[in-house]
């Protein structure tokens, strides 16, 4: 997988850069896609549990698939106040995590995608799972938005002064 | 009635939630089920049992020692199972190493395919996605709050 600083950062990269346009945007929502992100890795409960000797993956890979993931948004979003919005965050959050994912080398052929409605698997096939110079790429891209964010609320203060 | 009137009262948010998830369960199961009849090459739990002697087959797991002319791998679901690979390719040890191959005798993989995994790149992604899962939680709790009576959350006034 790419890791969770990548995901992460993508989420929040690209609520930024939407939040210069739509306030829906705020600091708050985007932190909502930010754990979206993160839903599909909820899979990877399995690591420490194989180092108590358990093997589930086989079992709860669903929830590292489209199918599984909406499901535990759903269940997300009914305990908040705000349910809809937090619905589409936690549902734009979770699709940039697959974006990522497709990029990813996977020797037997990708994610089944439409699971349960089929088996066909999907990739794209082009870096590795344990690259990190992948999250370097977005760390930096993600410095530049911050940056731009930083000259765009300033360039605002200016406005809103004159 | 109004559907978002229906999902106020947490008693009804709690029996929708228990719904979905157990929908989920059920999902889980038909995939732990039927997975090994739609995987593009057999795995170790389709090899234990059918041994398909000739054809390709996907195995992973831990590095488990060389020898002259490859190494063995240990699938850690399997722990009995043991893969001597026939490889010009070097591992270490706590390598992850996924293959495609051709089986033979005796759990023998002659590969077509190798994805080698480091182990310290392993431990170091598990680290820093833990270092980041800890920030977020401090973030999330920056903004929003729980509200314990109404059992949700609710942005904070900032």
């Amino acid at each position: 997988m790419p890791d969770w600083i990548a995901h992460v950062l993508v989420a929040w990269s690209l609520c930024t850069i939407l939040g210069f346009k739509f306030k829906q945007f705020d600091t708050p929502n985007t932190v909502i896609a930010m754990i979206g992100s993160l839903i599909p890795d909820i899979f990877k409960i399995i690591i420490p549990l194989q180092y108590l000797g358990i093997y589930i993956g086989n079992f709860i890979y669903p929830i590292h698939l489209p199918v599984g993931s909406l499901i535990i948004t759903v269940v997300i979003s009914l305990f908040f106040k705000e349910r809809k919005i937090i619905f589409l965050f936690l549902l734009f959050g979770f699709l940039t995590h697959y974006v990522l994912d497709f990029f990813l080398i996977n020797l037997i052929g990708g994610m089944p995608l439409f699971f349960p409605l089929s088996w066909e698997q999907f990739e794209w096939g082009i870096i590795p799972a344990d690259d990190y110079n992948f999250t370097l790429i977005i760390i930096v891209v993600a410095l530049i938005v911050y940056f731009i964010k930083l000259n765009y609320i300033k360039f605002k203060k200016q406005d809103n002064n004159i | 009635m109004n559907f978002s009137n229906g999902l106020k009262p947490p008693k009804n948010r709690i029996i929708i939630s228990i719904f979905l998830i157990t929908a989920l369960i059920g999902i889980c199961f038909y995939y732990h089920f039927n997975f090994e009849y739609n995987e593009k090459y057999p795995s170790t739990d389709f090899i234990l049992t059918n041994y398909p002697e000739g054809e390709t087959v996907y195995v992973s797991g831990i590095f488990h020692g060389g020898y002259n002319g490859g190494f063995y791998i240990i699938d850690p679901s399997h722990k009995k199972v043991i893969y001597k690979i026939n490889s010009s390719f070097t591992a270490e040890d706590g390598d992850t190493i996924s293959i495609i191959g051709t089986l033979g005798p005796s759990f023998t993989i002659t590969p077509q395919k190798i994805i080698i995994n480091n182990g310290w790149k392993e431990y170091f992604l598990l680290i820093r996605s833990g270092i980041i899962a800890i920030i977020l939680f401090f973030i999330f709790w920056r903004y929003w709050k729980f509200d314990f009576k109404n059992m949700e959350f609710i942005r904070r006034r900032i």
